[in-house]
């Protein structure tokens, strides 16, 4: 069993989200860097779909009741178990009664913590994914404990260390395609999108992530249509807005960009203040 | 009226078709054939699909077969697709059109120099086709509001919106499945349960169906609501037909 000692900022179970009721206006939800979180179960042998915990920010404090494996990947950050540090990326041994502590990211947004065959997750809609309203027990409280089968699996220590566990690299370069409304754009503004600078504001969080920029565009709104994460939406009043997991399913305001998969993990890694470029994919 | 949508691709995952029309009930039709033949034809491309009142957003299985799947539509576009009459089943609606459970109320008659009466009129004497579901988890989009009742958006949104409230924005009324912030003005209150993660389905309503409002009083709405709260319910079908019979 592992027992939530703290729960850190806002840590809650993800996977690879609910995809089959969409057109019953359910959002997709899972983990926000769905990259960092199939390789956390690639490197324990794991179904790939297996839920983890997604911390952010502040990770949480765990105690394991009993003995396992785990790994951690996604953003930097120090863990330690008993006071060690533990590797990232690489499957480590937890003894039984052993205490593991996330401390703060000081790169990337989201962390993952994968368990060896995962833990028992409360399943809404084909998936243990939080997400307000449809799976509101997937977010961690302090005192919350999840059952696991204890470990059997040996692994030999022959992982390398991977640096990085994540997709994001020094000043992001995300790529996107033309949205359904791109072509509503002036030649200008076109260009200006693929040209300019822009960074992450302070008003993100797993619904959206909106841009600062200095573009002076704007859209019309739309009749209402369907939108997906990784949409660029751009409002009458000029706001560029990124949908990401926890997204509506239809949305009234301009769809001008669409991020590619691996944007969408990129973009969700990308810090408050961080810069990016979008570069178009022909 | 053009039949055939423009089929385009939207990002590594998902195809995009589009009419020209805006809200029509003869194009929800015809998305509705669409649907059907996907699911029943194209089951292993289509993994899941977001529909709008003119847009039908094609999710993939894998995204590698983004092109066999985009030549596959091109084929069927090409073959005469018949829109797909609706089924006919009409879910009844219980709304409560008070001041005391819908703020808005008095503002909207007042600001349409409507009577109250006159209001619940227009509103419960169509049969609503449910175009699509978006916004919230549940939320029905509903084609053919009367135009004496069409009405813009508040200018300022409420920071939150009890569940069940049933509003106005624009040419389109709606019902607030779970508690929200919200710009619709809102003029009545249903006491049913419009969505519930543990229930199958996890929402009332489906594109395709048809939904009725009738009138209740605040005595009733809070009954109802009592009752609905104490009930385990396994489909939320299954509160309608217990509670329609018996208080109307």
């Amino acid at each position: 069993m592992i027992e939530f000692l703290h729960a850190g900022l806002h840590t809650t179970i993800q996977d690879g989200g609910r995809n089959t009721y969409r057109s019953r206006g359910i959002p997709v939800s899972g983990a926000m860097d769905q990259q960092a979180f199939h390789f956390a179960n690639f490197l324990l042998r794991n179904d790939p779909e297996t839920p983890v915990f997604e911390f952010t920010q502040q990770g949480p404090k765990l105690f394991f009741h009993a003995r396992t494996h785990a790994v951690l990947t996604g953003g930097s950050y120090e863990a330690t178990l008993n006071g060690a540090p533990v590797p990232y990326a690489t499957p480590f041994f937890i003894p039984a009664k052993s205490e593991l502590h996330i401390k703060h990211l000081y790169e990337g947004n989201y962390g993952y913590l994968s368990i060896e065959n995962g833990f028992h997750a409360h399943q809404v809609l084909g998936s243990a994914s939080y997400c307000p309203a449809v799976n509101d027990a997937a977010k961690c409280k302090k005192g919350g404990n999840y059952v696991f089968v204890r470990t059997i699996q040996n692994y030999e220590e022959k992982h390398a260390q991977v640096s990085r566990g994540f997709a994001k690299q020094q000043k992001t370069k995300v790529p996107v395609y033309a949205g359904p409304e791109f072509d509503l754009l002036s030649a200008e503004d076109q260009s200006a999108l693929v040209s300019s600078n822009f960074s992450i504001s302070a008003h993100s969080s797993r619904m959206a992530i909106q841009l600062n920029h200095s573009l002076n565009c704007k859209a019309e709104d739309i009749l209402t249509a369907p939108v997906q994460p990784g949409t660029v939406q751009l409002t009458p009043g000029g706001d560029l807005i990124v949908l990401m997991r926890d997204a509506q399913t239809t949305g009234g305001y301009a769809r001008i960009l669409q991020l590619s998969h691996a944007g969408v993990n990129s973009i969700a890694q990308c810090g408050v203040n961080e810069q990016l470029t979008f570069s178009m994919i022909k | 009226m053009k039949t055939t949508p423009s089929i385009t691709r939207f990002g590594d995952e998902a195809i995009r078709l589009t009419w020209s029309t805006k809200i029509d009930i003869s194009t929800h039709q015809l998305m509705m054939a669409w649907i059907e033949i996907l699911n029943e034809q194209y089951n292993t491309y289509l993994l899941d699909f977001t529909l709008s009142y003119n847009e039908l957003l094609l999710y993939i299985r894998d995204p590698q077969q983004i092109h066999s799947f985009l030549e596959e539509l091109e084929q069927l576009c090409s073959t005469s697709m018949k829109p797909k009459n609706r089924p006919g089943e009409t879910v009844y609606i219980p709304v409560c059109y008070d001041q005391e459970v819908a703020a808005d109320l008095k503002t909207f008659c007042q600001d349409k120099s409507i009577a109250v009466n006159d209001l619940v009129r227009l509103h419960t004497k169509v049969r609503y086709p449910v175009h699509f579901i978006g916004f919230l988890p549940g939320f029905p989009y509903l084609g053919g509001l009367d135009k004496q009742l069409f009405k813009a958006r508040k200018s300022k949104p409420r920071s939150s919106v009890p569940e069940g409230s049933v509003g106005i924005a624009g040419h389109q009324t709606g019902v607030y499945p779970t508690a929200s912030p919200g710009g619709w003005n809102i003029i009545g209150r249903t006491p049913m349960k419009f969505f519930d993660p543990e229930s199958h389905p996890p929402s009332l309503l489906k594109p395709g169906d048809d939904i009725q409002f009738y009138s209740i009083s605040v005595k009733t709405f809070y009954t109802l609501k009592n009752e609905i709260a104490k009930q385990s319910i396994t489909s939320l079908r299954d509160q309608h037909l217990i509670y329609f019979k018996r208080y109307d």
